[in-house]
């Protein structure tokens, strides 16, 4: 019998070869960050950002908090003296506060390296059984349906998410991760906390979206959350308004290693 | 700005149609000031003698700088091109007005979410349930008030949802939902069937209850668009065009005629993006592939296209009232006409690769079949109308943008069955394409946006657009500080939703899935 040998296939690259010849997947978030021009410090980004996304810090630091941030570009597009551009990077974090980022304020931007440490510390045994096959149940607790279009197409032959060993499933009770999408709404909670108590153990609960990590821009209300991490506890915080399928992929694969 | 003016009977709302037929045509929005208890009166006069369509019902809390609620009824007029407007008050004191829905089944859901909002008393209302809020939701609370605080948590209560029973020898009850089996939004169905056969099926959603109409007050004109945008992720254009031209509309701005034609393409993409996963998701629920995968392929070409025309796959931030943030540059066009032109053959393919195929359309044909008279009494709009034989579109009966000036012709269908909402969807996809070309190929160059757009003074006016979906409606007042004061909602979905117990008859619960597919129905736009 002959001796079938694995290799682990990392990285997401279209099944399909040149479909997309008139653009590169950009894995494009479009969120703003302080690179190229010289900041004012005029403080009209902070005032114009609708979800709050943009604060200083008692330092005087300007903090991006990506978490928040629902990519409509008004804060670039507004910015006096051009100092914001819209950046195609993936911010996914294993905890909210690593969402953040800081640039010093009426300086230049700093161009440092995005955070890549996406281990988590204490589950990361358990993860780790996930690497090869993840059995994924989606709970949609308020979104606008972005999230879910764009976690659909993860499976599609572009993405094709279950050469990854992605598999969506269709009980929690088969579940190994669940991905929650929107701020979760007060008549989801409920919903919400009888998925997770269904889901198994060892599992990943995932944030997708900027609903799901911070409220986004409904949330925090008397009728909708503060985020996810309010209710269940969040292993992999994903932001994005919505965030594309390639962040989506890129994330959960960083995270399981 | 919409013509304004008082009358208390029938004969005088027609007499005054009839005088005003070439302003109406161009105000498109006719409001009239009417007499709470002449409602019922006027609203049939209106049904039955011009044809109208009873779209949208809401009402605003005046309190507290008036005395107490006024009530809103929208009735789209298309034989006319423009929307009837019937507002009234409801006398100080009293929380109660007159139901519509014994007479216009349309007005069912309408009244119950004013009921929920406002706690307002629809008198006479064959089903007065909880529509919107949960039973754990208290009583007396009403989100939509002046004197409910959005910020606080509100503590649940008991209380249980009353399902309509069938009973009887071997009926059994389906509970589904809301957390669903596929990737979809969350709602609950229960289904009474005996054997496979279902008997009757109720919907109980609003689970995605996010407050966005309460989210809306008092936040700036730009928060509005962003807004509009997030309301439903795949008519993020089309709700942003409805806002936005409600603003324009109060206003008095005039954008430019490039604004117009891109907004044009924008909706467009939208549609095509829109009716592929839908083609996708019908093709996947008769366990048919590799038409599903087909069209899944097509769909992500037209994603991948919009990011690169606008930087968002969903074609957000690029819509703002005046016009356009972003412009689509000369490449992008290009870029878009070489894909309208390369997508025919591949569109052409997979649709002979679904309705070539026996096994398609044995599931496809005769399933999920809606009548035309339940569509013209439930008011529905979009492709689920035109594919029960009801030639509406907000793009022809009532035109906007690019969309006045084109002789758009749209598909019908008469069998009402999935296979002829899938054919339409089709059908329009090719329509877009040739929508897209047209509207590029002599595009001039120019601004994006209107240069003034500040505010003259306050004002209110309705906004609407056609999106993927059907007759999207907005409902925008602007207070004298240039904030939202009030902003209503209407996406096509809170019309369709009631239609899809009727398509369902006689149909066995297999089918569902599929015909809730065919239908493609926003949970989000619909619960707000």
């Amino acid at each position: 019998m002959p001796v079938l040998k694995y290799r682990r296939i990392c990285s997401p690259k279209p099944t399909i070869k040149n479909l997309d010849t008139l653009q590169e997947p950009t894995m494009a978030q479009w969120m703003p960050g302080l690179i190229g021009a010289c900041c004012a410090d005029c403080a009209h980004c902070r005032d114009i950002c609708p979800t709050g996304a943009i604060a200083k810090d008692q330092s005087g630091e300007l903090e991006f908090n990506y978490g928040s941030c629902i990519a409509c570009r008004v804060c670039i597009d507004n910015c006096p003296s051009k100092a914001l551009v819209a950046l195609p990077s993936i911010y996914a974090a294993t905890s909210r506060d690593d969402l953040s980022r800081t640039y010093v304020a009426g300086g230049r931007g700093s161009d440092t390296a995005e955070k890549e440490d996406h281990q988590p510390k204490g589950k990361s045994r358990a993860i780790k059984i996930f690497a090869k096959s993840m059995h994924v149940r989606e709970v949609d607790c308020g979104s606008c349906n972005a999230c879910e279009l764009e976690i659909a197409a993860t499976g599609n032959p572009i993405y094709d998410a279950e050469r990854l060993g992605i598999h969506i499933v269709a009980s929690p009770r088969h579940a190994d991760a669940l991905f929650v999408t929107g701020p979760v709404t007060r008549q989801m909670e409920l919903a919400l906390r009888k998925t997770d108590a269904a889901t198994p153990t060892p599992k990943l609960i995932v944030a997708v979206g900027s609903c799901a990590c911070s409220g986004g821009l409904f949330g925090n209300t008397s009728v909708a959350g503060a985020g996810v991490d309010q209710f269940v506890g969040i292993d992999l915080y994903i932001p994005g308004c919505p965030p594309s399928p390639q962040a989506i992929l890129k994330n959960i694969i960083k995270l399981r290693g | 700005m919409a013509l304004v003016t008082n009358g208390n009977s029938i004969k005088d709302i027609l007499d005054m149609i009839d005088g005003l037929k070439e302003d109406a045509v161009a105000a498109q929005e006719v409001l009239v000031d009417i007499d709470l208890p002449s409602l019922r009166q006027i609203a049939s006069g209106v049904i039955d003698r011009l044809g109208g369509s009873l779209q949208f019902v809401f009402a605003v809390d005046e309190r507290p700088g008036s005395d107490g609620f006024s009530l809103h009824h929208v009735f789209g007029i298309s034989a006319r091109h423009c929307f009837l407007h019937v507002r009234s008050e409801v006398p100080t004191g009293s929380l109660e007005f007159p139901s519509l829905t014994p007479i216009l089944p349309s007005a069912n859901w309408h009244e119950r979410k004013i009921a929920d909002m406002h706690g307002l008393i629809p008198v006479d209302h064959p089903d007065p349930r909880r529509l919107v809020l949960h039973e754990d939701w208290p009583d007396g609370l009403s989100p939509l008030n002046y004197d409910f605080d959005a910020s606080r948590p509100v503590p649940r209560v008991a209380g249980e949802y009353m399902f309509q029973r069938i009973e009887g020898e071997g009926i059994f009850e389906i509970p589904v939902g809301p957390v669903h089996a596929g990737i979809i939004e969350p709602g609950h169905f229960r289904f009474s069937s005996i054997g496979e056969k279902i008997l009757y099926l109720e919907l109980r959603l609003f689970y995605k209850y996010r407050g966005v109409e309460r989210y809306l007050q008092g936040k700036s004109l730009l928060g509005g668009v962003l807004a509009a945008e997030r309301i439903s992720g795949d008519e993020t254009v089309a709700n942003a065009v409805a806002y936005c031209q409600a603003v324009e509309r109060i206003a008095g701005i005039d954008i430019p005629e490039r604004a117009k034609r891109l907004r044009a393409v924008l909706q467009e993409l939208e549609r095509i993006h829109c009716h592929l996963a839908d083609i996708a998701g019908a093709a996947t629920d008769v366990a048919f592939s590799a038409g599903a995968a087909k069209a899944a392929i097509l769909r992500e070409r037209v994603m991948a296209i919009n990011e690169t025309v606008s930087g968002s796959r969903f074609l957000r931030g690029v819509i703002v009232h005046g016009g356009l943030r972003r412009d689509i540059d000369n490449g992008a066009s290009r870029g878009l006409l070489d894909f309208a032109d390369a997508s025919r053959n591949a569109l052409n393919e997979l649709k002979s690769s679904i309705f070539d195929r026996s096994s398609v359309l044995d599931r496809f044909e005769r399933t999920g079949a809606l009548s035309k008279s339940n569509a013209v009494d439930l008011a529905v709009v979009g492709p689920v109308a035109r594919a029960s034989g009801i030639p509406t579109d907000a793009r022809i009966d009532y035109p906007y943008g690019f969309y006045e000036l084109y002789p758009l012709e749209i598909a019908v269908r008469n069998d009402g069955d999935v296979a002829a909402r899938v054919r339409i969807k089709f059908d329009e996809i090719e329509r877009s394409l040739q929508i897209i070309e047209d509207a590029l190929c002599d595009i001039q160059s120019g601004d994006i946006c209107a240069k003034d757009t500040s505010l003259p003074s306050s004002g209110h006016g309705l906004g609407w657009a056609e999106a993927p979906r059907g007759l999207t409606l907005c409902w925008v007042e602007i207070g004298d500080d240039g904030r939202i004061v009030n902003c209503r909602w209407r996406t096509p979905s809170f019309n369709n939703w009631p239609a899809l117990p009727y398509a369902l008859e006689g149909d066995i619960v297999p089918d569902f899935p599929l015909v809730n597919k065919s239908f493609n129905l926003s949970y989000a736009g619909n619960d707000l």
